[in-house]
């Protein structure tokens, strides 16, 4: 199991921002008595003292007011990674946030604010410009999203209706190599040792026997995690309880579940769901591309 | 209006040599200053009948424990966690305690330890909102918080390295007239404007040592100085403030800018009357600020004060005259108690080698606790030599 993991200490309010996270949503709480924004997390509203502090989703824009780029940290896991560039942002609700930023953000400019997962399920905050089209390739972005640009994929079943289309599209995101299928057995430590993303379309449980271990072991940035696809029956809470193993072992979940959607539209949603750090996707049954 | 601190004074400045590293508790650092106390005043700790304290590193116990550990009966008793304001706040605690009857002698320290891994462990869980909204993105600490906003004022108010760096020069100059400096070789400004840098644009030698060590003085009524023989200043003033401004989007000024006017109304003095300075210096644009939001100079003018005034000892505007926190070391709690003991030593003419001539009076600053964004606490305080 790898040690290295974000600080991952946080208040029990700070936890519920997990699910907001989680499905790419940026919620503050907001006081039901005078309609502030409030952030950090609090217990009563600064303005009332109102108790009543719900989460509710608030406009992602924001300045760029100052940044730093931090060189020295005592923290081991940021010790492994290049330097962070950390900026103070005041979002147009009206808050200050601390986010990790996007190298590609002007200073002094305007950013898209999102909540996000780190390496250990707990929530961070991250701003990138506000007008990005395609946005370069981040080392910090890396530890924070499932983006396939650079990484190893696997998709278990070469047969499945998805394979094709997610092929394509994972290669059209920047894949270094898409594998189908599961190795030979004799093959699986050397490509247990390199994937970095597995994408389970049935049972994941053999997936989990033959490449968790060698996955959860590793430190580095490139490894990834598991993308569970369930049935379309799925219930909201499929995958829970792998993810908070995985969790554990700084390896992320992302469930997903297609519903009706077809195959290309699937592929496409998913995709872009891995590469925004959404750890749930969750297909309308008309969903389009 | 606030009342003034008449019949109250400061007495017994002390200073214990800092070590980078030591083996010894925070209560045994603490242990030391009173010590330290008791030897320099000759009143035995089982006479003082008032205990205030501060320091990072001394849980589980707070102030009750160290009554029972060091003996001390007291009607006083304050544990002060307000990092590098602790000193000032617990001067003006210590104050009303003794000008009411409340105590008759009151010992005020600060002590920390220091081991390899404390910092690290300090800085994880300072506060909550530290814990839940900073400290995820990147781990930076104190030193990316000051950085922020170091980075914010340079370009707001045109300050440029050099600029902070001539803060620090100054400061080391003065240090290497003070033998307990942990700093003992000269700085350039192509040192400081060279050395790593550790969240741009704070660079090494923008940076505190952090380090063990304990500073503490004696809170006492006129009367019973005299009585005991012991030099002593007068508390002409102190003023406090914590999160004053929380509307100010990026901090620009401490708390002590709201009741600076108090401040000096109740010294019946000037700026121009403060004849040495000791700022709370964790980092340089902090110092920068104290210029100005203690009416050195106007907001924004801080750039110009510093490239107009010679800060050294024997400058025309001495300050931080013992080295500070920059060339000191910070002992943890006691940051803020560094200031305090030097301008008390300076205004009872007590400072030796770093002595400023004809101080009549010496002012000094408290400031910290970085509890998200901005430092929340603050304090000032006007000493008068007699």
């Amino acid at each position: 199991m790898s040690d290295l993991l974000p600080p991952a200490a946080r208040s029990g309010p700070a936890l519920t921002l997990i699910p907001a996270a989680a499905h790419g949503r940026f919620d503050l709480q907001r006081c039901g008595g005078c309609g502030s924004f409030l952030y950090p997390m609090r217990d009563a509203c600064p303005v009332c003292l109102s108790d009543d502090l719900d989460l509710q989703t608030a406009p992602p824009g924001g300045t760029l007011l100052s940044e730093t780029m931090i060189r020295i940290t005592a923290d081991p896991f940021f010790r492994s990674r290049p330097a962070l560039r950390q900026g103070l942002v005041r979002a147009d609700c009206g808050v200050t946030m601390i986010a990790i930023l996007h190298r590609d953000c002007s200073p002094g400019g305007r950013v898209r604010l999102a909540l996000m997962l780190d390496r250990g399920g707990q929530p961070v905050v991250h701003a990138r410009p506000e007008t990005a089209a395609a946005m370069a390739e981040d080392p910090h972005l890396r530890d924070l999203t499932m983006t396939p640009m650079g990484r190893c994929v696997l998709i278990d079943d070469p047969h499945h209706p998805l394979t094709r289309p997610l092929i394509g599209a994972l290669r059209a995101a920047g894949a270094s190599e898409v594998l189908s299928g599961l190795p030979d057995t004799r093959d699986h430590a050397a490509v247990a040792a390199r994937v970095d993303i597995v994408i389970a379309t049935g049972d994941p449980a053999p997936l989990i026997k033959a490449f968790g271990p060698a996955m959860a072991a590793r430190d580095d940035a490139g490894v990834a995690g598991w993308v569970l696809v369930q049935g379309p029956g799925a219930p909201d809470d499929a995958g829970t309880a792998q993810r908070a193993q995985m969790a554990l072992q700084g390896l992320r979940v992302m469930t997903a579940v297609p519903g009706a959607a077809p195959p290309d539209s699937m592929a496409e949603a998913l995709v872009g769901a891995m590469s925004e750090g959404l750890r749930e996707l969750r297909l309308a049954p008309n969903a389009r591309r | 209006m606030q009342k003034d601190y008449d019949g109250v004074v400061v007495a017994a400045p002390v200073s214990l040599p800092y070590a980078q590293f030591s083996d010894r508790t925070a209560q045994g650092w603490a242990g030391a200053a009173l010590r330290a106390l008791v030897r320099g005043s000759g009143i035995a700790h089982t006479d003082m009948d008032g205990l205030s304290i501060a320091s990072f590193g001394l849980a589980p116990d707070s102030g009750i424990s160290l009554t029972q550990h060091f003996g001390m009966s007291v009607r006083h008793l304050d544990t002060v966690p307000l990092g590098g304001a602790a000193a000032i706040v617990s001067l003006r605690r210590a104050a009303r305690a003794v000008q009411a009857g409340d105590a008759d002698v009151v010992a005020c320290i600060g002590a920390d330890t220091n081991r390899p891994d404390s910092f690290r462990q300090s800085l994880a869980n300072f506060s909550r909102f530290a814990q839940d909204a900073v400290y995820p993105m990147g781990a930076g600490g104190a030193n990316a918080s000051f950085a922020l906003l170091t980075r914010h004022y340079m370009e707001r108010f045109g300050a440029t390295r050099q600029d902070f760096g001539r803060i620090c020069l100054a400061q080391r100059d003065n240090a290497l007239k003070n033998p307990h400096a942990l700093m003992k070789t000269p700085l350039t400004m192509t040192d400081y404007l060279e050395a790593r840098p550790v969240a741009d644009p704070v660079h090494l030698y923008d940076c505190v040592m952090p380090c063990a060590g304990a500073e503490a003085f004696l809170v006492m009524r006129e009367e019973t100085a005299k009585a005991q023989g012991l030099r002593f200043a007068r508390l002409a003033a102190a003023i406090e403030g914590h999160n004053q401004f929380p509307d100010d989007p990026v901090q620009i000024r401490g708390g002590w800018a709201a009741h600076v006017d108090s401040l000096y109304a109740m010294a019946g003095c000037a700026p121009a009357d403060i004849d040495v300075l000791q700022t709370y210096d964790d980092y340089p644009v902090i110092v920068m600020m104290q210029f100005e939001d203690l009416g050195f100079c106007a907001k924004g003018e801080g750039p110009d004060f510093v490239r107009a005034h010679d800060l050294r000892i024997g400058g025309d505007f001495p300050h931080n005259t013992s080295g500070g926190q920059l060339s000191v070391g910070q002992a943890g709690a006691a940051g803020g108690h560094l200031g305090l003991v030097e301008a008390l030593r300076q205004a009872t003419g007590q400072a030796g080698p770093t002595q400023v001539a004809g101080v009549r009076r010496a002012m000094a600053l408290g400031f910290g606790m970085i509890n998200y964004d901005r430092g929340l606490a603050s304090g000032a305080v006007i000493l008068e030599a007699c």
